[in-house]
């Protein structure tokens, strides 16, 4: 099924939880719409639904690679060229510990890095809809919805004082109904 | 001022939209004065890498004591530089209100970690293998230089993802009101940022995980360096202690660090509605709670080198203490410990803006003093690997080069960190936004009392 998205872009947190609330009576689901701010809001301001993640998976991975690749380095190479020293252990723990800390560490650093841009869908080569109003304090309701719907979506979100809608024709072009000048630097 | 004695920011008072205009407005208008700070630091890192060269560099690695100074100024600026962006991470950790415009004050000087990363490198040069002599890796294949190296690649990798996944979202703020080119730097480092709620989502726990990450590799790596270049090169110099004296010291620096910057964007950043006496008051009981460690710590290792007094023993006192770096050493349990103790035990002092500024000005100098001191221990002595210490090396002055050296890469370290602030909003756009919504004042009988939401 095809989906479209319509963007309704509100002055403040009334307005903006009074268009979730037009789009909530017009049959749509929590699932149907996302939030676009320029500060994170306490989960769940806008009965949204919360942003799911697995981020916590990719440091775990990270640190168990870091920490299997020290421990092959390190007990690896004491065990294919064992030289027994004063009939001490063979595996020097101590300084093995240190070794297959910064493997652990920079294991978990690179995979939590690359878990940050897979878990934000990075790079994205386009904004889609979108409004340069919103990292200026405005609040961006953005509905997706199949395409048969996107007129309601777009109804409901007009319903309420906005002061932008922007939304996509069939080609993927992006209409903004009101032009944003940025602030510039002197904002 | 509410009746119980708590200010009350201003910055609370304001709209999301009021600080994203001043936020872009900070980017935009940085004055004759900033740009006079940049002159003046480039100017005062080519005379530090002038004198990298002229001096050690071209005088070569036999004789460590040549480089005393440039480890002194390398160990300072870790204890500084490198310090500052852990305050940052403790403190989101805490997730109080307080410290949102002081973050990015505290993570800004990441933008630096270049400058010790470099002198770290110079450095390898001055160390011998740790075969047959005491260490940390105990005649590991390619110790120390392959794995403190990593370490070090590990450590300033961290930092520069961390300030960067921490500025992004105000990279974007930048990218649709400052800079509208698609192709610009603000828009390719916001890259598609739209602030959804999954973007939040993930960029809350990533800065979690990569602060954490920093936190950790911030201590091993500090412990690496105690070993390698200090506890190393002393024979019969074993303290367990040490390191966590060394890592604790940074911390403490790097709290002061911190307050000196907050001061400074004070007075001349147009930073005067964030950076209030709640900031202040905050970090000066940190910074009183490390200086009371610092002496804790100090004491812990002093006392059983002093108690066991073998011949050897008595020779690391005079070396570290009373003899050799006796008035060092008088500077830093002055200016480290004294000075916050004396200093930051009033609540009027503490509840001040200069009270907390000077005593961190001081901090900062007894910081210095006591990197200068070790970084002199570390590089004099003759014999490393001797089985004890039986022979106290005299005192090592600086040479012009020495103290050229010491201001340049200071310098440097400083004007990077200006010209990241062209880029990267301080104190953070989004982070102060976001607590404008969980903080409000009421009424309460007669009293006006700030009611704060705590949603997790």
């Amino acid at each position: 099924m095809a989906f479209r998205e319509v963007l309704g872009v509100y002055k403040d947190l009334d307005t903006a939880v009074a268009a979730t609330d037009a789009f909530a009576d017009a049959g749509f689901t929590r699932e149907d719409f996302d939030v676009l701010t320029n500060a994170p809001y306490p989960e769940g301001a806008f009965g949204e639904d919360p942003g799911r993640h697995r981020l916590f998976m990719f440091p775990l991975i990270g640190a168990a690679s870091g920490f299997a690749v020290g421990l092959l380095i390190t007990a690896g190479t004491q065990l294919a060229y064992p030289l027994v020293t004063y009939g001490m252990p063979l595996l020097s723990i101590p300084p093995m510990i240190v070794i297959m800390y910064e493997g652990t560490m920079l294991g978990a650093l690179i995979f939590t890095v690359l878990g940050v841009l897979f878990e934000s869908r990075l790079p994205r080569l386009r904004l889609g809809v979108y409004d340069k109003r919103i990292t200026y304090g405005s609040i961006g309701i953005l509905a997706r919805v199949p395409a048969d719907r996107i007129d309601d979506a777009e109804k409901a979100l007009r319903s309420v004082e906005h002061e932008n809608i922007v939304s996509e024709n069939d080609n993927g072009d992006v209409i903004s109904e009101n032009e944003y000048e940025p602030r510039g630097a002197q904002a | 001022m509410s009746s119980h004695g708590h200010i009350v920011p201003r910055v609370w008072s304001l709209s999301p939209r009021e600080i994203a205009a001043d936020g872009t407005r900070r980017i935009g208008e940085l004055g004759s004065l900033y740009r006079l700070g940049i002159i003046v630091a480039a100017v005062l890192a080519v005379v530090g890498i002038v004198s990298l060269i002229a001096g050690p560099l071209l005088q070569g690695y036999s004789d460590r004591a040549v480089w005393t100074y440039v480890t002194a100024v390398f160990f300072f600026l870790m204890s500084t530089v490198a310090a500052a962006p852990c305050l940052s991470v403790g403190l989101r950790l805490a997730r109080g209100h307080w410290r949102r415009p002081v973050n990015r004050v505290a993570e800004i000087w990441a933008a630096a970690l270049i400058v010790p990363a470099i002198l770290f490198f110079v450095l390898q040069g001055t160390h011998p293998s740790s075969m047959d002599r005491s260490s940390l890796w105990m005649g590991w294949p390619g110790a120390p230089w392959l794995w403190s190296s990593i370490m070090m690649i590990s450590l300033v990798a961290c930092g520069y993802a961390f300030l960067y996944i921490s500025a992004r979202p105000d990279f974007a703020i930048l990218r649709d009101q400052v800079d509208p080119n698609p192709k610009g730097f603000f828009a390719r480092m916001a890259g598609d940022w739209r602030g959804t709620i999954k973007q939040w989502a993930v960029h809350d726990r990533g800065l979690s995980y990569i602060g954490v990450f920093y936190l950790m590799l911030f201590v091993g790596t500090m412990t690496v360096i105690s070993s390698d270049f200090i506890i190393g090169m002393v024979p019969g110099y074993h303290s367990s202690i040490f390191p966590v004296y060394w890592v604790v010291t940074s911390f403490q620096a790097g709290i002061a660090l911190t307050i000196v910057t907050s001061a400074i964007l004070r007075k001349f950043g147009g930073a005067e509605k964030y950076l209030e006496l709640d900031q202040f008051w905050g970090l000066s009981k940190m910074l009183l709670a490390f200086g009371l460690l610092w002496f804790y710590f100090w004491w812990s290792e002093f006392i059983i080198t002093w108690y066991s007094r073998m011949p050897y023993e008595v020779n690391f006192l005079r070396f570290f203490f009373f003899d050799t770096y006796l008035w060092l050493f008088v500077i830093v349990i002055g200016f480290c410990f004294l000075a916050p103790l004396l200093g930051l035990m009033w609540n009027f002092v503490r509840r001040s803006y200069n009270g907390p500024t000077v005593v961190a000005v001081l901090v900062l100098l007894g910081i210095m003093a006591d990197r200068i001191r070790l970084a002199s221990i570390g590089s004099t002595v003759e014999d490393i690997y001797a089985p004890y210490f039986l022979e106290v090396p005299s005192t090592h002055y600086p040479g012009v080069f020495d103290v050229l050296l010491t201001v340049g890469f200071i310098g440097a370290a400083v004007g990077i960190v200006l010209v990241a602030m062209r880029f990267i909003a301080v104190p953070s756009i989004w982070e102060v936004t976001s607590g404008l919504w969980l903080r409000k004042m009421r009424k309460f009988k007669k009293a006006e009392v700030i009611v704060i939401g705590k949603p997790e």
